[in-house]
């Protein structure tokens, strides 16, 4: 049976190519015009609790400035995600860490589901690393000096690789289910690295271990200076 | 017996007082103790971290004052400017040691400098020949090298260190070009220095073992166990509450709480204990009295209420008791001796009367009654009462009715009217003795008759309550009732004797109805029936029976009751043979 017989013509091959173009324009105008106005840059300041605000992770009973040099504080290691933002996760790589001086030389990743972290210890002590909030992920393992382990993050979280030897020694894996991760500076400045699409949004605030604080906001052109306070009490419950 | 027994109720009822007092109290002080026990670690526990804080500053400050040292500083800028490693390292070392020539002296486990990335540029003490290591992971290092003076203890090898470090200065003062630190152990020294000033035994702990301690591990064997269990309660409130620790037979109350810097993450607790001395109890108590408790007793007023306790129990018991059982075994020897013939109750308080009684009721019914077989129904009367009794006067002779109705001019007994004596227009005016010629009066019995029932009865003379039958099974006798037969129709020797083998049971019994109806007669006539002994009234009636015998030659006499003058009389009458 021929096209002809069921009265369907055939269109020429120079105008079946016009229309489609014709076609795809009329979609993709809609598509990109709108999409470009709706993202948004999304920072701000976080403002955490002493405790939580400073870099350091097990205080002691003093720690008192030298009064003549200025102090250089460490970042507090605080995260800012968005939950529920659209955009795709960050590609799943591998990634290298090592380990000396009991400090890793990469304490904070952003790493995409999948990802692969090979850690080094280059110090001449051996650490027993686990991640203390899930241990069955990765389970305790001694790592001698000199040797590599790796450890694959399949889902998205925020986990924290520790040293049971050396409590300081860790290494924090943000494993994001979508490209809007800020870490928190010194002073508790952030600022998401993509736009975010307009709507309402989860932000949550990561620090020292724990989600401290959590609040819905509307991404919107006056989302550039979102100030976040985050209580006390998360510092207790902390 | 009444205040006796209301005494050993309150005896009783201090001693129950005593002993719950006794019981209850060492809880009660038991319980204060914990809570002062805890209390008092609760302050020792505060103490042990002002203490620790303080000592922490002080060893700042002695890092940042080596800190300053010129020596030091200048080495660590020729390091920062990569010179000879091998040099610096050995410039620094040998400056520290120049001022800290013996390190373990001062109690310091390990002096070292960083440099300005954290390399370990020389030490003394632990790992002295080790260099070229980087510490920047270490949060006090890499804080010091940030710029601060501070401190933190962390775990090396299983051994808890305390450190503390300074940043080291430019010699233009510009910059920071590396650290100095301290570490001190945490362990023996430090906790009998605490043990010493704080009163408590102190242990630290790291991952679940015991590190060091003033007490010995087998006494503190669980001890890591029972800290892991209020790990939540540590970690939300910084410090546990007292609690209560068994080791064997030692019991403690103990306090944990965490150390500071990273070894927080590795269960690093110190724990103060305070043994518990004492476990009250009234027992223990007790053996624990030492010779100055004994002074602090108020002796004086606790002996004087122990003597006058004694002695109120011992009055009571002399008044209540030891006396009428005294009087009532008096009682019993006059019995026995015979001076009485029966016990008076009435002299006998309470039970002792029931005793004296119930003796009577068996002497009684044995017949034993002294050498008297005059068994009256007036119980309770013996020959003490009968002697205050006012004697009945004689019978003066043959009753008027004698003579055929006149009045007899006898006299009458004792105590009673004397005179002639007539019979009473009622009931004695038709009961002329059996040898008149007048009829016998139906009322009146027959000498050889058996005895009528007297018709109305006076209540017996002061009844006693035993005047029941004293067998159970015994008829018991109605209020004013003759005597039973059985109890007295046996003659006595006595009267047997005296009417030379006559019918004494028939002037037994004439004189006992004569001794009822005359008794009955004086209830009714509003006369005094008390002391009223029969014993006494049959001698008197003995007496006349005998006169008249004597006088008429007569077998024997009669008498009957009358009234006259309102008064009860007795008239007497020579009974024809």
């Amino acid at each position: 049976m021929s096209m002809e017989s069921v009265g369907i013509t055939r269109i020429p091959a120079r105008r079946r190519w016009l229309s489609l173009g014709m076609a795809l324009g009329c979609l993709g105008l809609p598509l990109m015009g709108p999409a470009k106005a709706s993202a948004e840059t999304v920072a701000g300041q976080v403002q955490l609790p002493r405790q939580l605000a400073t870099g350091r992770r097990f205080s002691g009973y003093w720690r008192v400035e030298n009064g003549t040099v200025p102090v250089k504080d460490l970042p507090s290691g605080a995260v800012v995600i968005l939950e529920g933002a659209a955009g795709a996760a960050p590609e799943a790589k591998t990634y290298a860490v090592k380990i000396n001086g009991y400090a890793p030389d990469k304490p904070f990743l952003v790493v995409g589901p999948g990802s692969v972290i090979e850690i080094t210890n280059e110090d001449r002590v051996p650490h027993d690393f686990t991640t203390p909030s899930d241990p069955t992920m990765m389970p305790i393992e001694r790592l001698a000096p000199g040797k590599m382990r790796r450890q694959k993050f399949a889902t998205a979280g925020i986990f924290e690789i520790r040293s049971a030897q050396h409590p300081a020694t860790r290494i924090t894996v943000v494993v994001a289910a979508n490209p809007h991760v800020a870490v928190v500076e010194a002073g508790g400045a952030f600022k998401f690295p993509n736009d975010v699409q307009k709507g309402t949004v989860k932000l949550k605030v990561w620090a020292k271990g724990n989600y401290v604080h959590e609040e819905s906001i509307d991404v919107s052109p006056s989302s550039k200076n979102l100030r976040i306070e985050v209580s006390a009490q998360a510092d207790a419950a902390k | 017996m009444f205040l006796n027994k209301l005494w050993f109720i309150l005896v009783a009822l201090t001693a129950g007082v005593s002993l719950t007092v006794a019981f209850l109290a060492p809880q009660s002080a038991s319980r204060q103790l914990k809570q002062a026990e805890a209390s008092g670690l609760d302050r020792a526990q505060y103490a042990a971290d002002e203490m620790l804080k303080a000592d922490t500053r002080k060893w700042i400050d002695y890092a940042a004052g080596l800190s300053r040292d010129a020596k030091v500083t200048e080495a660590l800028e020729n390091a920062s400017r990569a010179g000879e490693e091998r040099l610096v390292h050995e410039s620094v070392r040998s400056a520290l040691g120049a001022l800290l020539p013996d390190p373990a002296a001062a109690g310091i486990e390990i002096l070292g400098v960083v440099d300005g990335n954290g390399k370990v540029i020389a030490r003394i003490g632990h790992k002295e020949n080790e260099s070229g290591d980087s510490m920047i992971g270490i949060e006090v290092i890499g804080d010091a090298i940030r710029g601060y003076m501070t401190d933190g203890i962390v775990a090396d090898d299983g051994k808890l260190l305390r450190l503390a470090a300074a940043p080291i200065l430019s010699k233009a003062r510009d910059r920071i070009v590396g650290a100095v630190f301290v570490g001190l152990a945490v362990g023996e020294a430090l906790a009998e220095r605490w043990k010493q000033n704080l009163g408590v035994d102190v242990t630290f702990l790291l991952g679940g073992e015991i590190v060091s301690g003033t007490l010995p591990d087998s006494a503190t064997g669980t001890l890591a166990d029972k800290v892991s269990a209020h790990e939540a309660e540590i970690r939300s409130n910084g410090r546990t509450l007292a609690f209560e620790l068994d080791f064997g037979r030692e019991s403690f109350v103990a306090v944990a709480a965490p150390l500071i810097g990273e070894v927080q993450a590795q269960g690093g607790y110190y724990v103060l204990l305070q043994k518990r001395q004492v476990t009250l109890n009234a027992i223990e108590l007790l053996k624990n009295v030492a010779t100055n408790d004994l002074k602090e007793l108020p002796w004086v007023p606790l002996g004087l209420a122990i003597v006058g306790m004694l002695v109120i129990g011992l009055v009571l018991q002399a008044r209540e008791i030891e006396g009428p059982l005294g009087r009532l075994r008096g009682d019993l020897q006059r019995l026995a001796r015979g001076d009485v013939q029966k016990l008076e109750d009435g002299r006998h308080p309470g039970r002792f009367g029931g005793i004296a009684r119930d003796i009577n009721a068996s002497l009684e019914r044995l017949g034993g009654h002294g050498g008297g077989r005059d068994h009256h129904p007036m119980g309770g009367d013996d020959r003490e009462r009968v002697s205050s009794l006012p004697p009945l006067p004689p019978l003066g002779g043959p009753s008027a009715s004698w003579g055929g109705g006149a009045p007899a001019p006898g006299g009458m007994m004792g105590g009673m009217p004397s005179g002639p004596v007539g019979l009473s227009p009622m009931n004695m005016g038709a009961v002329p003795a059996a040898n008149l010629k007048s009829p016998p009066m139906p009322s009146m019995p027959s000498p050889m008759a058996p005895p009528a029932p007297m018709p109305q009865m006076a209540p017996p003379i002061a009844a006693p309550p035993v005047a029941a039958p004293p067998f159970p099974g015994a008829p018991k006798a109605p209020p004013g009732a003759p005597p039973s037969r059985e109890m007295d129709d046996l003659p006595t020797k006595d009267m047997v004797r005296e009417k030379g083998g006559g019918a004494p049971d028939e002037w037994e019994t004439h004189v006992r109805e004569v001794f009822a109806e005359y008794v009955a007669t004086r209830a009714r006539c509003g006369e005094p029936t008390a002391g009223l002994a029969l014993d006494k009234f049959r001698e008197k009636l003995e007496a006349n029976r005998k006169a008249i015998v004597d006088k008429y030659n007569c077998p024997s006499a009669r008498f009957t009751v009358y009234v006259k003058d309102g008064k009860a009389a007795l008239k007497a009458s020579p009974l024809k043979a």
